[in-house]
């Protein structure tokens, strides 16, 4: 064998492997899709790789009339962005006060930060839920927020990872100018860590749209269904139908899925920025 | 518990967002801290009242485990026709989802949040004993013909809303194609679902295992049936072995592993959920599907199904037709009152209206439930014409079990919904019924 | 004090929602697991250590849920070389390349309960998605009953979990690969290194960070995975697919014994923090907490 030929062989494997990938991604996705258009009696008698015969919407008119997704929409909607500026707000400061200071307690906040990280969930729902309904918050859409904003690890280390990068001798030189702690942070510190805002964004927002239990068991009110519980009371109503719930699928993903494919070169670039710099 | 003072945290709050001003992102944290402080005034008063009223505006939340509930509540406008009468009230309705009903109740109990009328099926009225008002003295309670049966420690606890029975839905045409009488013993019932195996046309019996609860005709009700005792799970709880052969448990597992070994519930009833198996039967793909009277509403709200061509029969379980025929007669739904309730009188009042002859009975015939009050009877229409006219037929009114049982069902992790998913699966019965015998003694051994 | 200042009110509502969600719910779980309350009565007795000792030797489904934990922790673990390869290969200059690394981030990014439910149908016995694709290539002796067959249930699902998560870690290593220095390369390149010395000696120093913070994950994941099979199979059939997680909650609110619960909550912190110790000592990289 020729090296040119190795060399071509390693890239047409390459290929097969990285379609093969793609295939299994988009395989399950399509199925659903096509299931959505299709009706019941369509969807148990063929073959469910077969396009739809035609392109009608009906069970989509019957899902988006049944399961107020649209509310459903703008309730996550409403939790992701005000979670996600939240959590950049809490997230810097803390990452700024930990990796620039030195003080008796920080063992101790490390650890807290951990301990959320790994707290057995449910079960913990008894005594959180008593604090959140002394708060005054059950029944709001607050309630989640305020669990969210709570304990992020992974954003603390992000963070954190990040500010390393940024070198001290610019946080000096700002206060030799005689800039206050609060205005170097403000100033310098908060602008630079946007790219890795940016990171954190996507993983809170993926975390905070597909949490399930939290917005359940704090909001039961039905205005306050988010995408998640409206697809969960939807999957059990009557209209469980594949046809429908197919449907209803494909409504909660679509959101997501055109941000993110709009998006994809700035979230990509946030991520390679923001995520390791080790 | 010790219960952090809310005066307190709300101080705690509002130092909190004051903290979040500090370093200058004053925009963000001044409309923060508004949208707090009006979450933070417990109820905002803004009720539209035309005319000042004597009473205080009072909001009280009901909520309801199905979707089915729901659409009819709202078919028949529950809101509304409440508030025609009692201007003030406003009842907010909360659907919540089924299986994680219980489990939301136990957590919002801890911490004093439940609603202001609870409904709740009959094995869980012990459970919450402690902390739901006695309803003795109610008219609606009064005027029950099962409320009495359900007391928990001489009390009346809760008022059940329906009454139903079991049955087998059947498709007529298939029975009619295979030359299939409506079956009177255990024996028949079995045949009639192998004969129609034999055909390979059709599933004989839908079943949707993957969900667990669908085979609880079976699984939950048939030992009941076949002691001919509605509170099977009390007299279960004083015996040392009940998975012995010759106890009544033992002997109905023995049947219900002879009709899951005919293998006459389609090629995997383990990987079909509930939904499907419903579409299954309306789609005339399945011959039978067991479920109880309140499947008659649900067949009637799906799609293209021929409902001339339903029918409905009681699950036969007994031997011979010289036995009783023992057939089970459900209550569900009771309602009761938290002692939390901020409003006990106005949640009294609801329940007497909702059982009060302008609602109730409107409700029950949308609904195809039979009446658990006094002189209200139902009229359910020709679906189950015949399926009465048995004889020797003797009705088990179905119960949740005692304390004692409660405690052994909880130390062993009794649950007669998974050993059917278990019995399905082909898991050697008698090794299982013997393991049984072993932790259930070891359990009652420990009872105090 | 300026620094007092900066520190107290930078700090104060992080370190005040920690107390209120974290400490307090963990203290209150620590209490409890020694309790015997069934999570309604008003009345706790104190039993000492038997709900811990009890959770082993009186249901032999704990060990089982366990083992299932350990399939999803196995699996994500084996995943890990395979998704750092796949990263290399992105990372070197193919055709399409922006659009394969859309697509193998895509799942991330879509909400998981409903990936959840898509995969229910898609496993579904009654003219399911898999069982179609196999029919249509001949390969009908490979039919499974995907979601009750209790040899398969697990791995089934714990391809969508894989299914779900792989391309996150696949673009988190990616990530790291393109903050290692060119000119590392282009001086292993005048070295000449093999690309096999490459990828011991810039590649795998290059994203050790990012195996790290995947290996904590990794940890935490597996222990807490909840939502794949509490909506696909409720833990089915029986309580062969069942989690930690799920039969821990099963315990509390099905069977009411929220101490025994507490305590199986305990149980699994203590599980992670050995886990993830153990992991430390085995690849000598330093943890989160040592910044």
């Amino acid at each position: 064998m020729t090296p040119r030929l190795g060399v071509a062989v390693k890239k047409l494997a390459v290929y097969v492997i990285l379609i093969a990938i793609c295939l299994m991604i988009f395989i399950p996705l399509l199925i659903t899709l096509f299931a959505s258009f299709k009706t019941s009696m369509e969807i148990g008698s063929e073959f469910s790789l077969k396009p739809p015969g035609s392109f009608d919407f009906d069970n989509y008119s019957v899902v988006l009339e049944k399961g107020k997704f649209l509310q459903g929409f703008g309730n996550s909607m409403f939790l992701v962005a005000v979670s996600v500026v939240i959590n950049a707000l809490l997230g810097t400061m803390t990452a700024y006060a930990i990796n620039r200071f030195d003080f008796r307690l920080k063992k101790i906040i490390l650890g807290l930060f951990v301990a959320g990280m790994i707290m057995p969930g449910m079960i913990t729902e008894i005594s959180r839920f008593t604090v959140i309904k002394n708060l005054g918050l059950y029944n709001t859409i607050w309630a989640p927020i305020v669990i969210y904003a709570a304990a992020n690890l992974v954003q603390l280390y992000i963070y954190t990872q990040f500010i390393n990068g940024i070198p001290k001798e610019l946080d000096e030189s700002a206060m030799l100018d005689g800039c206050s702690y609060f205005a170097v942070f403000n100033k310098m510190i908060f602008p630079l860590l946007l790219p890795a805002t940016a990171t954190l964004g996507i993983i809170k927002a993926v975390d905070v749209m597909n949490d399930m239990y939290v917005p359940y068991l704090y909001m039961p009110s039905s205005t306050l269904r988010t995408l998640t519980t409206t697809l969960m009371y939807f999957s059990s109503s009557k209209f469980g139908s594949w046809d429908y719930l197919s449907a209803a699928i494909i409504l909660v993903m679509l959101p997501t899925l055109v941000i993110y494919l709009l998006f994809s070169k700035y979230i990509f670039k946030g991520i390679v920025a923001g995520a390791v710099k080790g | 518990m010790q219960q952090v003072r809310p005066r307190m945290t709300r101080i705690l709050c509002t130092l909190m967002i004051t903290a979040l001003m500090v370093p200058l992102f004053s925009a963000c944290g001044s409309k923060e801290k508004s949208d707090v402080e009006k979450e933070q005034s417990a109820q905002p008063a803004t009720q539209q009242e035309q005319k000042v009223e004597e009473k205080e505006p009072v909001t009280l939340k009901f909520p309801i485990w199905s979707t089915i509930t729901e659409d009819l509540f709202n078919k028949l406008d529950l809101v509304n026709e409440y508030k025609k009468e009692h201007p003030n009230v406003t009842i907010e309705l909360e659907l919540l989802k089924d299986t994680e009903y219980e489990n939301t109740m136990k957590i919002r109990n801890s911490a004093n949040e439940l609603p202001d009328i609870l409904p709740l099926k009959s094995a869980w009225l012990i459970n919450f004993k402690d902390n739901i008002l006695p309803l003795d003295d109610l008219d609606a309670a009064k005027n029950n013909m099962f409320a009495a049966d359900f007391k928990v420690n001489d009390h009346i606890y809760g008022v059940p809303e329906s009454q139903f029975n079991e049955f087998v839905w059947y498709r007529k045409s298939v029975f009619q194609e295979y030359g299939l009488e409506i079956p009177k013993t255990w024996g028949e019932f079995v045949t009639a679902a192998k004969k129609i195996k034999d055909g390979g046309k059709y599933i004989p019996i839908a079943m949707g295992g993957k969900d667990a609860w669908p085979d609880y005709p079976f699984n939950e009700f048939m030992p009941s049936l076949v002691a001919g005792d509605g509170d099977y799970w009390s007299t279960m709880a004083t015996i040392d072995e009940p998975f012995t052969k010759g106890q009544a448990y033992y002997d109905a597992y023995a049947k219900i592993q002879e009709l899951y070994d005919a293998k006459v519930m389609g090629p995997d009833p383990l990987g079909i959920g509930f939904d499907q198996s419903k579409l299954m039967f309306a789609s005339k793909q399945a011959a039978m599907i067991g479920l109880g009277q309140w499947f008659g509403s649900d067949l009637k709200s799906m799609k293209d199904v021929d409902m001339n061509d339903v029918g409905a029969f009681l699950l036969p379980v007994r031997d011979s037709e010289s036995d009783p025929f023992n057939t089970i007669s459900m209550v569900d739904t009771f309602f009761t009152i938290p002692k939390t309730s901020k409003y006990p009188e106005e949640a009294k009042e609801f329940i007497n209206w909702f059982f009060s002859d302008a609602w109730y009975s409107k409700y029950l015939t949308e609904a195809q439930l039979q009446s658990t009050v006094k002189d209200v009877k139902i009229d359910l229409g020709p679906m189950f014409k015949g399926a009465f006219d048995m004889s020797n037929l003797n009705y088990v009114l179905y119960k949740g079990g005692s304390e004692d049982y409660k405690k052994i069902e909880s130390a062993i992790k009794f649950d007669v919904k998974k050993m059917g998913q278990d019995m399905m699966a082909g898991k050697d019965f008698n090794k299982m019924m013997q393991e049984m015998n072993n932790s259930w003694k070891n359990a009652r051994s420990k009872l105090k | 004090m300026q620094r007092n200042i900066l520190l107290f009110s930078f700090l104060f509502v992080p370190v005040l929602l920690l107390l209120m969600f974290v400490l307090y719910p963990l203290f209150e779980l620590i209490r409890l697991s020694f309790t015997d309350w069934n999570g309604m009565d008003a009345k706790q007795v104190y039993i000492g250590f038997d709900n811990y000792m009890k959770m082993f030797t009186d249901s032999s489904d704990v060990w089982l849920s366990l083992r299932n934990n350990g399939f999803y922790f196995l699996f994500h673990l084996i995943m890990i070389p395979l998704e750092l390869a796949v990263a290399v290969v992105l990372d070197s200059k193919i055709r399409a390349n922006k659009f394969f690394k859309t697509v193998v981030f895509m799942p991330y990014i879509i909400n998981g309960v409903a990936i959840s439910y898509m995969f229910a149908f898609f496993y579904s016995p009654i003219n399911g998605g898999l069982n179609g694709i196999l029919e249509v290539l001949g390969l009908e002796s490979l039919i499974q009953n995907w979601l009750t067959d209790e040899s398969i249930v697990n791995l089934s699902l714990v391809f969508v979990s894989i299914w779900r998560f792989s391309g996150f870690h696949i673009i988190l290593f990616l990530a790291g690969l393109q903050s290692i220095p060119q000119d590392q390369f282009e001086a292993a390149k005048i070295d000449g290194a093999s690309s096999i010395q490459n990828f011991w000696y810039i590649i795998v120093p290059g994203v050790k960070k990012v195996l790290e913070v995947l290996l904590f994950l990794n940890v935490v994941g597996a222990l807490q995975v909840f939502d794949i099979p509490y909506i696909m199979t409720q833990g089915g059939p029986g309580h062969a697919s069942s989690t930690f997680t799920l039969y821990t909650l099963e315990t509390a609110f099905k069977f009411n014994n929220f101490g025994m619960a507490s305590a199986m909550g305990i149980t699994m912190l203590v599980l992670i923090i050995v886990l993830n110790s153990v992991q430390k000592r085995l690849f000598n990289l330093k943890g989160v907490d040592e910044e």
